[in-house]
């Protein structure tokens, strides 16, 4: 290579290492961060999970206290204090889709609740 | 890489060119080695360096405009072999959990691919956003195989799934299923006992494929609207089975899968119209990307679409961009770009079929023709240009896919070759018509009558060529027991072909197409007779 190699090549030195730069970005973004990606949210035993697990799948959202409402999805602990609060005020739930009046639950939380939810 | 260009007037660049182009080769072979043999990458790291070191010690040992891609070759052999080995040191929790067998989940997500026919009523892949076990979430993402007695729903229908989750296994023939999975990134199977739309329930992919369903159905007897369904979404479930089967022994499966032919027909026929409404290049590419994009989302997205997408992508936007088009840089810096993404593409056959088939195009096609003129089409003064192209571009793609063919369904279609000089003529029209047909049958069903009529005369040849190619005596051989090593060693054979098309002179390309074709068939004799 000649002594100016790096000021002769530089730019084409430069696109190269931003290509792999990009194509590795690329790949680890794929292979760890992208949503697509397999990501634990929950690590137990699967002993521990049966244990912990309730006889049903749905919830009556109508009886069950704060823990039992916070194993829903997207639940946490204060919406199900504001879910057991709304139901101390107005008598219960009529439907599984009042709790859309709930601060918090939105269209898509509630979406991902109903499967779980009944009254 | 900026391409060399001596600039007009007095600042007239004399220097040498300098070529990286096969950066994206390299990078690729790093990426193929660290997936499919990562104790070799080590090895193609220290044969890199030793050609750099060499290239400076040895000013004689590489040309000029070569020398800077061999100083730079273990770079891009280093990233690729690093990119493998991310998406390798990737931890998969679902399958984990799919190997622990645990029992029945409760998943919601959405549905990937068109349910097809299985030994277990229908399957289709299915894309993981929550996973429950014994009600409590434990993972997001991901994808799993999805197998159902019954499977009333599309492609991104947003489904409640109940099953039991387990691994896949490998087949007593042999065949890695979880491989397979794998190059779709499928982590599981799941058994579903019950599945259920939730929240707005049907996806915009399934709603175009019931429509396109009922919309083909105005004017098309169920056989001929599978395979135009087959055509224009890719989704082949309503295919009678003798019907796949006459298509497979002919070698016209092809044209059932949306592949790169698809997509370019699509984006020639699309950029062409816009052009004969004087709409601005820029402009035309813009539409022509925008639209073929979302086809190759509703056709399911496969590998082989995917890399079409890219190429077509490359092909528009290089004019704009003030780039020179070059099919072969491009095919190959789309090789980079998708196996970046997806390594395990690698093991996918029908990537591996779409990326031989149009390196076989892109690198046999000139020989083959200079051979067909000197012989076949020897008679005709004027040999025509179009039939020379099409048996070359047929024949040339026949070969460069006949060992990966070989090798995975254990049979080669010998009349393919023949059938295809129709049925390749055929796709585009049929694509087409289907096209229109389907969007004319969602606005107005009488205006998709004509459109589907005539396509139904277009598809009754192409099945009837199909079942009577099928029909013959040495339609396909049967080519058991063909091993990676057999694949690597009949494409050494088509090197010298290659090489000779670059190197030698014009007049010796039929000799080194006849020594092509000659390999190829000793090639298949050996393998169909078992001696190899």
């Amino acid at each position: 290579m000649p002594p100016n190699a790096l000021g002769r090549y530089g730019p084409r030195l430069a696109v190269a290492v931003m290509v792999v730069m990009v194509l590795l970005g690329g790949a680890f973004y794929t292979a760890r961060l992208s949503e697509g990606t397999p990501t634990v949210v929950y690590t137990a035993s699967l002993e521990r999970v049966e244990d912990e697990s309730q006889g049903s799948l749905k919830v009556d959202i109508n009886t069950a206290d704060v823990e039992e409402l916070d194993e829903l999805p997207e639940v946490g602990p204060s919406t199900a204090q504001s879910i057991i609060e709304y139901r101390q005020s107005n008598g219960g739930f009529s439907s599984v889709d009042q709790l859309e009046e709930i601060p918090g639950i939105g269209p898509t939380t509630l979406e991902k609740i109903e499967p779980f939810a009944t009254v | 890489m900026p391409p060399y260009r001596a600039r007009d007037g007095p600042d007239l660049d004399l220097s040498p060119p300098v070529r990286l182009d096969l950066w994206a080769v390299v990078l690729s072979a790093g990426i193929a080695v660290g997936t499919v043999a990562p104790p070799l990458a080590p090895v193609l790291v220290v044969v890199s360096l030793l050609v750099a070191v060499a290239s400076l010690l040895r000013r004689d040992l590489v040309t000029t405009e070569w020398r800077l891609m061999a100083v730079l070759g273990p770079l891009f052999v280093v990233v690729g072999v690093t990119i493998a080995l991310v998406h390798a040191a990737t931890e998969d929790p679902l399958a984990e959990l799919a190997a622990m067998e645990p029992g029945e989940v409760v998943m919601v997500g959405r549905l990937s691919s068109p349910p097809v026919p299985s030994s277990f009523g229908y399957m289709a892949d299915f894309r993981v956003d929550h996973l429950w076990y014994h009600n409590r979430e434990i993972l997001r993402g991901g994808g799993v195989e999805l197998f159902a007695g019954d499977l009333s729903v599309g492609v991104g229908d947003r489904v409640l799934v109940e099953g039991e989750i387990s691994r896949p296994q490998v087949g007593k023939d042999g065949f890695d299923y979880g491989r397979y999975l794998a190059t779709k990134r499928i982590s599981g199977l799941v058994e579903a006992t019950s599945i259920r739309p939730v929240g707005e329930g049907r996806g915009w992919i399934g709603r175009i494929h019931r429509r396109t369903d009922v919309a083909l159905g105005y004017g098309l007897r169920p056989r001929e609207a599978a395979v135009v369904r087959g055509m224009v979404l890719g989704d082949r479930s309503l295919m009678p089975e003798d019907l796949e089967t006459a298509f497979q022994k002919s070698g016209v499966t092809h044209v059932l899968a949306i592949s790169g032919q698809h997509v370019a027909i699509l984006a020639a026929v699309i950029y062409y119209a816009l052009r004969l409404f004087a709409i601005p290049a820029p402009v035309r590419a813009g539409v022509t990307i925008g639209l073929v994009w979302p086809y190759i989302l509703i056709a399911g997205a496969p590998p082989s679409a995917i890399r079409a997408g890219v190429v077509a992508t490359f092909v528009l936007a290089a004019p704009l961009l003030g780039r020179q088009v070059s099919a072969l840089h491009f095919m190959t810096t789309m090789l980079a770009l998708v196996l970046s993404y997806n390594p395990q593409l690698v093991y996918n056959t029908g990537f591996q079929l779409s990326v031989a088939a149009v390196f076989g195009i892109l690198l046999l096609t000139s020989p083959l023709k200079s051979l067909l003129e000197k012989t076949l089409l020897r008679p005709f003064t004027m040999p025509p240009r179009g039939l020379s192209n099409l048996i070359a571009v047929s024949l040339a793609a026949q070969i460069a896919t006949s060992p990966i063919v070989a090798a995975t369904f254990d049979q080669v279609s010998l009349v393919g070759v023949l059938t295809n000089l129709v049925a390749v003529p055929l796709s585009g029209p049929i694509l087409i018509l289907g096209l229109l047909g389907s969007l004319a049958g969602n606005i107005l069903p009488l205006l998709a009558y004509p459109l589907n009529a005539c396509n139904g005369f277009l598809v009754t040849i192409l099945i009837h060529v199909a079942q009577a190619a099928s029909a013959l005596p040495f339609a396909s051989v049967t080519t058991p027991g063909v091993t990676p090593l057999l694949v690597a060693l009949f494409y050494a054979g088509c090197v010298p072909t290659i090489a000779a098309e670059r190197y030698f002179s014009s007049e010796h390309k039929p000799l080194w197409a006849a020594f092509l074709l000659l390999w190829t068939t000793i090639w298949l004799v050996l393998v169909a007779s078992g001696s190899m």
